[in-house]
């Protein structure tokens, strides 16, 4: 009987297999459904090679252009946009998509596309593609960002990558332009004036607007930029902002750093980096050496600044008249005055020998002209006036006519001629 | 010596008592340890969060009191704490209750943040914050700080 129990099995061993499998089944999907979170999936990239260029960039007023270049070897399909208005940022988080004159490009919420309607990886390798961007309500623009985007296929879907290993960062100078000033006199439109460059004569002093105040002023070049000194860490105290000095001023309170008073000599004054410097020169005059420290020394409507700053005249051509460089060429009429225009006006000092002369006489290598050498006699001089048109007489001694007689006076002489229809013609020995 | 014969269970019921009470008990163990790790966090198609955190991409700086941070990758970034470390202590910010300038949405593709911020530590240290489903909701995880922080002196 014990033998016969002893010998009976509990259940088939297929049977045994069967549940020892499925138990090990069930384990295996609840572990499964457990850990497969945690199963690591490809990150979402652009495939190496991927690259983007800033070739080449204009800025004007309000606008900024930009090429931008494929120098990779996969298409690219857009891209993120972002520029920084201070020097002194090391990230651009300005982003100028929006600002993006091609309505059709832009991306929402953000991002540029390449080639307007279509959503694609349009830009191919070595291709170039031209951006414009309007920068109105911005200021100066110190660097600019551009992180390039694909299309790329995942799980079926079209998903917008990004390709975050190759972003590149370019420094432009991009800043917003002045407008120059009303003429209060008028009312209107303040001419041809040049922002920053030149002076405003008539209008007053050039401004950049009522948007380039407090912490902006208009530099030399007519650009509004900001004037905020940004105090660089005290690297003695790791990151405390003692006592720096940033100019003239001391800045202990880690604020917006000033320069004090810049009391420049003829100039508006500006405090951009620390230290005072000649944001725009007073009317008529000029900074024309460059250093800002004695203001603007030198007036306007000089040979050297003529009507401007740095306008030069040319040397020994040219003159300065009424703010305009103009020639100092003329025709001498009046062989003996010497250092006189042709009208008889003093012959400015800029100008050097280089006039025309007329009637036969010839240039005196100083810048008049001269009877020449071979008029050396009474006889000789009444044919040289004959030449002339008038016609000859007779010579005769008389140093009284040279002096008191009418006609043409030349210079003292012994001699002159009578005759013809010009009897009382002096002609004076040279 | 006739009790002896008699036989208290099938084999087959035994077997099957045997089994369930093994299912039922590595059941309870299994539920038991669960609860003791934390609940699984996912994103992106049921990948744990945690992996997620890997992908996280982004750039910041911290100059003249302004606070920049921008996405570079492809997951979003809800939230970011910003733990700021002193002389032997260190206070923990979040910058989407700190700054009114932190996208409602978090970070996208590409999103940027910048805002005044006033640190008096010595250093910072940027963590990103995501946002998955679990089995109870949306919630929020924080990435580990040793291995995705990103530090600024400042």
């Amino acid at each position: 009987m014990f033998s016969q129990i002893k010998h009976k099995k509990a259940v088939s061993v297929i049977i045994g297999y069967v549940i020892l499998v499925s138990f090990v089944i069930v384990l295996g999907i609840i572990v499964y459904s457990w850990m497969k979170t945690y199963v690591p999936k490809d990150e979402l990239n652009c495939p190496d090679g991927t690259s983007i260029f800033i070739k080449s960039y204009e800025c004007s007023s309000n606008t900024l252009t930009l090429h931008l270049s494929n120098n990779g070897k996969f298409n690219i399909g857009g891209y993120f946009i972002y520029v920084t208005n201070s020097p002194q940022k090391e990230l651009a988080t300005i982003d100028i998509s929006r600002n993006n004159t091609d309505e059709l490009s832009i991306i929402r919420p953000t991002g540029i596309k390449f080639s307007g309607l279509e959503s694609g990886n349009l830009l191919k390798p070595n291709d170039e593609e031209t951006e414009i961007y309007d920068l109105t309500g911005l200021d100066a623009i110190y660097s600019v960002e551009i992180l390039p985007i694909r299309w790329q296929e995942e799980k079926n879907k079209l998903r917008l990558v990004s390709c975050k290993d190759v972003k590149i960062k370019e420094s432009i100078q991009c800043k917003k332009a002045c407008t120059p000033a009303l003429d209060p006199s008028t009312s209107g439109i303040c001419g041809s004036f040049v922002c920053g460059t030149a002076q405003n004569g008539t209008c007053g002093a050039v401004s950049c607007g009522a948007d380039c105040n407090e912490n902006f002023f208009c530099d030399a070049e007519g650009q509004c930029i900001s004037s905020l000194c940004t105090p660089a860490l005290d690297p003695s105290t790791s990151g405390i902002c003692g006592s720096f000095v940033c100019g003239t001023a001391q800045n202990g309170t880690c604020g917006a750093v000033s320069c004090g008073t810049c009391d420049l000599t003829n100039a508006l004054s500006g405090c951009p980096s620390g230290s005072c410097i000649v944001s725009s020169c007073v009317n008529d005059w000029c900074n024309s050496d460059g250093i800002d420290s004695n203001g603007c020394e030198a007036p306007i409507g000089t040979l050297s600044n003529c009507g401007s700053c740095g306008d030069v005249c040319t040397t020994g051509t040219e003159v300065c008249t009424d703010g305009s460089c103009t020639s100092c060429n003329g025709v001498w009429i009046s062989p003996e005055n010497t250092g006189v225009e042709c009208d008889g006006t003093p012959l400015p000092a800029n100008c050097i020998a280089n006039c025309t002369c007329t009637g036969g006489y010839v240039s005196n290598g100083i810048g008049g002209c001269k009877i020449p050498n071979f008029v050396n006699s009474c006889t000789s001089y009444c044919d040289f006036l004959n030449y002339n048109g008038i016609p000859p007489g007779e010579c005769t001694n008389s140093p009284g006519n040279c002096v008191q007689g009418g006609g043409i006076y030349e210079a003292f002489g012994d001699q002159w001629c009578t005759g013809g229809s010009q009897a009382d013609t002096c002609c004076c020995k040279l | 010596m006739k009790r002896k014969e008699e036989r208290g269970l099938s084999p087959v019921i035994a077997t099957v008592l045997l089994i369930t009470i093994v299912v039922v008990i590595a059941l309870i163990v299994f539920l038991w340890i669960r609860g003791m790790t934390q609940e699984a966090i996912t994103k992106f198609d049921g990948q744990n969060i945690q992996l997620v955190c890997e992908d996280v991409s982004f750039d910041a700086s911290y100059s003249g009191d302004s606070l920049d941070i921008t996405n570079l990758g492809n997951v979003p970034i809800f939230g970011m704490n910003v733990k700021e470390i002193g002389e032997g202590s260190y206070t923990t910010k979040n910058l989407r209750e700190e700054s009114l300038a932190w996208p409602e949405t978090g970070l996208n593709q590409g999103g940027v943040f910048s805002d005044t911020m006033y640190f008096t530590g010595e250093e910072i240290v940027l963590i990103p914050v995501l946002i998955g489903e679990s089995d109870s909701g949306r919630k929020t995880y924080v990435c580990d700080e040793n291995q995705y922080g990103y530090e600024i002196l400042i």
